[in-house]
């Protein structure tokens, strides 16, 4: 038997292990919840799970170290991989780095990872290559580029792809400490080329400044590279390794030399190098008089220190290539955050995948990374990717969204709403009809709710299968007084805190009707104002707390949209605490319990809704 | 498309009062935000329900139609159901309510929204925006495709007044762009300013007052029709 044709009426842990005290209401609460459960149960029909054919290959674009560390990582086992890099060499930014603050030598890790990439034969290495457009799904890319000097074409197919385009060093602008007009103010990388390839520069002066957080922390770029801090001390000690003798100051806002490095940070002070803080709102000024380098900071305590320097480097921070990741991120249809980068699906449960199926993260694509950090990011991308690789076929879900053609208008609402690019008009093909993916379709059912011409059927919890429900649950019979409860909970968090409810026996009043959706998304207005139509008392609506969906953000379209049945019922004559929506997590058992009491409570001192139905009277006037 | 607004409940109730059974009828044409069957289900459901707290008892029915504008379209899509219902009330633009009074001759049909504006929708972005009055006498052709009278306040369409500064305009207190500004910038990016050079005869404003007709195709009646207005 097909196995979508099964329902349960969930009489245990939402229905006696929760009204202990009240056999009789929890015996009739039963037999509610099975004639809901049969309700649907009629309505259900077999759904079938696609099985989709894997190409056994991977697309890494970007050949940083953390692209290469992923291609390598995929070719290790087995899978060709196609690596694309848009500059006419591989390494990335790394080709400015020479040393790690703990004195790695990163030109000789770059040269030996460069040649294994090069000798490796599953690997095909695009250089000075651009993307001209990516189609397909998970387990079915095809991409097209463009590369090398004499711009050959190139098109391939692949299973997956790994995004590791990286960022850059920020570059001051508009004379921001007179780093476009003199020659003496330079970035930190350009230090270290000194440092490592000229050292007889270095021994001719007599004072370096360096100036941290530029471009870092402020309005423009509002996180911490986290990386400067650490090159602008190992260059300080670098240099006072090659000249002794060396004045060093390091103008800092706080210093951030996480982890391990913060030994570094008490070596370069027993090393004699003077750090100066300075506030948020006064930063240094680099002045130049009479041919030398002033630069003036303001100490509250102390007064205005003018230091002398013959050298002034900057610690830029590490930003984003906005313009090139926001078309990157419009062809593989995934989101970018506030500051460019790209943005994973979840920054703790799933930090290497986007929320489309198939794509993957790492390096500084991501948000800025040291070079350890890029390698450990690349090996958890690659393994998430082999996760996909390694199968023969991928199965499909069974409960997705379907839209009937027939209904389409071509509007488009279902992908404004989609969080997974699952769904929307196919523009390029012609057709102003949307179309679902089952292939990244999550079965939210967030689109049919959004639907206007309910061309979109979400399967299993679609309007066909709740409907029936909800004219069951709102016509049940309860003991007098009590007012009768429509809730409608997500599965993943509310539903599951109502489970956890009743195993904690957590008792709440058994007057409340659960309907179990997929996402508290998948809700239409229509479900809402049904159940008060059909006679519910009160309407509950539950969901997973904002930021943690299951579906990323689901239940931001439940807040519009709830947000919208408030306004809808109070301009109705009904009071708006008749209805109400509380996100509860799947551990919030206790709350979810509270929730439905005080409820309980509050609409049993409004009454039954008829109270809000009263005739009006009618005043005859002659 | 026509930009339309939904009206309060209360207004749209207070039209359907007297009726008891009523039919509610989407649009599925250029009326945007989009009112399809959906929405003509809650506006029916919302109807029902201020219905009861008023204590009376609405049936409804919810439907849609393909393009309400289209006079065969919306008849064979609407005819059927009629007979059973003692009022319509359309979620359609101004010309959807029109022309379901036309066709269906029997019983009225009520607007349940304010038909805004002919405008566009920015994809992502959160509005719609006027873009065109239907004047009768398009100018676009030389203003590099920004018109004059849905972009100015004044509806000036033979050159700015003074009351633009850094681009916006003095009506509404310098928040919208001033139509002219952006003109003129789009027409000197594509090297085209003589556009701005060329001689403009006084508006015809004849063509622009209600209520207004067109004929689609020449007959021979209408062309001698034509050829007497000119002489004139």
């Amino acid at each position: 038997m097909n196995k979508y044709l099964f329902d349960l009426a969930n009489i245990r842990d939402q229905c006696s292990w929760v009204h202990m005290h009240e056999p009789e209401e929890a015996t009739e609460k039963a037999k509610d919840l099975v004639r809901m459960a049969i309700a649907r149960a009629r309505k259900l029909v077999p759904l079938q799970e696609q099985q989709v054919e894997v190409i056994h290959k991977g697309m890494v674009i970007g050949g940083g170290v953390a692209g290469m560390t992923a291609a390598l990582n995929l070719a290790n086992q087995g899978f060709e991989v196609f690596l694309i890099e848009k500059a006419e060499k591989l390494g990335g930014f790394s080709n400015n780095i020479y040393q790690t603050i703990e004195n790695y030598d990163v030109q000789e890790f770059l040269e030996d990872l460069i040649n294994k990439v090069n000798n490796h034969k599953l690997i095909n290495v695009f250089l000075n290559a651009r993307i001209n457009s990516i189609g397909g799904y998970v387990c079915n890319f095809t991409t097209k580029i463009t590369f090398g000097e004499d711009k050959q074409k190139k098109e391939f197919q692949h299973g997956i792809i790994i995004v590791a385009t990286g960022a850059h060093e920020y570059q001051p602008k508009n004379g921001e400490f007179l780093f476009d007009k003199d020659d003496r103010v330079i970035l930190q990388s350009e230090l270290e080329k000194i440092l490592f390839t000229k050292e007889e520069k270095i021994n001719n002066l007599n004072s370096i400044v360096m100036i941290q957080c530029v471009g870092s922390r402020n309005e423009e770029h509002p996180y911490c590279s986290r990386m400067c801090c650490s090159e602008a001390i190992k260059n300080a000690l670098k240099a006072k390794e090659i000249n002794p003798n060396l004045n060093i100051t390091i103008l800092y806002r706080d210093i951030r030399t996480y982890g391990f490095k913060e030994k570094y940070y008490n070596l370069a002070r027993e090393k004699g190098i003077l750090f100066l803080r300075f506030k948020d709102d006064k930063p240094p000024e680099i002045k130049l008089e009479n041919g030398k380098l002033d630069i003036y900071i303001n100490k509250s305590d102390i007064g205005n220190i003018k230091i002398g320097a013959d050298l002034v480097a900057l610690s830029a921070g590490i930003v984003a290539d906005g313009e090139a990741n926001e078309t990157l991120a419009k062809m593989l249809k995934v989101p970018t955050n506030d500051d460019n980068f790209f943005l994973e699906a979840h920054v703790k449960l799933r930090p290497s995948d986007f929320a489309t199926e198939g794509i993957f993260l790492c390096g500084t694509a991501r948000g800025t990374a040291t070079i350890s950090e890029s390698i450990a990011q690349a090996m958890s991308a690659a393994s998430r990717a082999t996760t996909i690789l390694s199968k023969d076929i991928l199965i499909t879900e069974g409960v997705i969204s379907k839209v009937d053609p027939a209904l389409c208008i071509g509007c488009n609402r279902c992908a404004e709403v989609c969080n997974y690019g699952a769904v929307g008009v196919k523009y390029e093909e012609g057709l102003m009809i949307s179309e679902v993916n089952p292939l990244l379709c999550k079965g939210c059912g967030d689109c049919a709710a959004e639907c206007p011409a309910e061309a979109i059927t979400m399967s299993h919890f679609g309007r066909i299968q709740i409907e029936p429900m909800i004219t069951e649950a709102a016509k049940v019979t309860v003991k007098n007084g009590q007012p009768r409860i429509v809730a409608f909970l997500c599965n993943w968090c509310s539903y599951a805190g109502a489970d956890l409810a009743g195993v904690s026996r957590y008792q709440y009043p058994p007057n409340i009707r659960t309907i179990r959706v997929m996402c508290s998304g998948g809700i239409p207005k229509s479900f809402i104002l049904q159940a008060f139509l059909e006679g519910a008392d009160g309407v509950f609506v539950g969901g997973c707390h904002l930021g943690d969906c299951h579906y990323i953000a689901g239940n931001q379209d439940t807040l519009r949209r709830t947000n919208e049945i408030e306004k809808i019922i109070e301009s109705l004559g009904i009071n708006p605490d008749r209805f109400m929506r509380k996100w509860v997590s799947a551990s919030e058992g206790k709350i979810f319990a509270e929730t439905i009491t005080e409820f309980t409570k509050k609409l049993k001192k409004l009454g039954p809704i008829e109270n809000d139905y009263k005739k009006k009277e009618i005043i005859i006037t002659e | 498309m026509i930009i339309t607004k939904l009206k309060d409940i209360e207004e749209i109730y207070e039209m359907i009062k007297p009726y008891s059974k009523i039919l509610v009828a989407g649009c599925d044409g250029c009326c945007q935000p989009p009112r399809s069957i959906n929405e003509a289900k809650v506006l029916a459901q919302m109807l029902e329900l201020k219905a009861r707290s008023e204590g009376k008892e609405l049936k409804w029915k919810a439907i849609t139609v393909l393009r309400q504008c289209d006079d065969r379209i919306a008849a064979t899509t609407l005819r059927p159901f009629i007979e059973e219902y003692d009022a319509i009330v359309s979620l359609a633009c101004g010309l959807g309510v029109g022309m379901l009074n036309r066709i269906i001759p029997t019983i009225l049909t009520f607007p349940a929204q304010n038909s805004m504006f002919g405008g566009v929708e920015n994809n992502g972005e959160n509005y719609f925006a006027e873009y065109c009055e239907t004047c009768g006498d398009c100018l676009l052709g030389v203003t590099g495709g920004i018109c004059p009278m849905a972009g100015c306040a004044k509806n000036l369409s033979n050159g700015p007044c003074g009351g633009q500064v850094e681009g916006k305009c003095e009506v509404g207190g310098y928040i919208h762009d001033c139509a002219w500004v952006k003109m003129w910038e789009r027409l000197k990016k594509f090297n085209r300013l003589d556009l701005f050079t060329i001689y403009r005869p006084p508006r015809n404003y004849r063509i622009w007052s209600s209520p207004r007709f067109l004929h689609i195709y020449e007959t021979s009646s209408n062309v001698e029709e034509l050829q007497k207005e000119e002489k004139i």
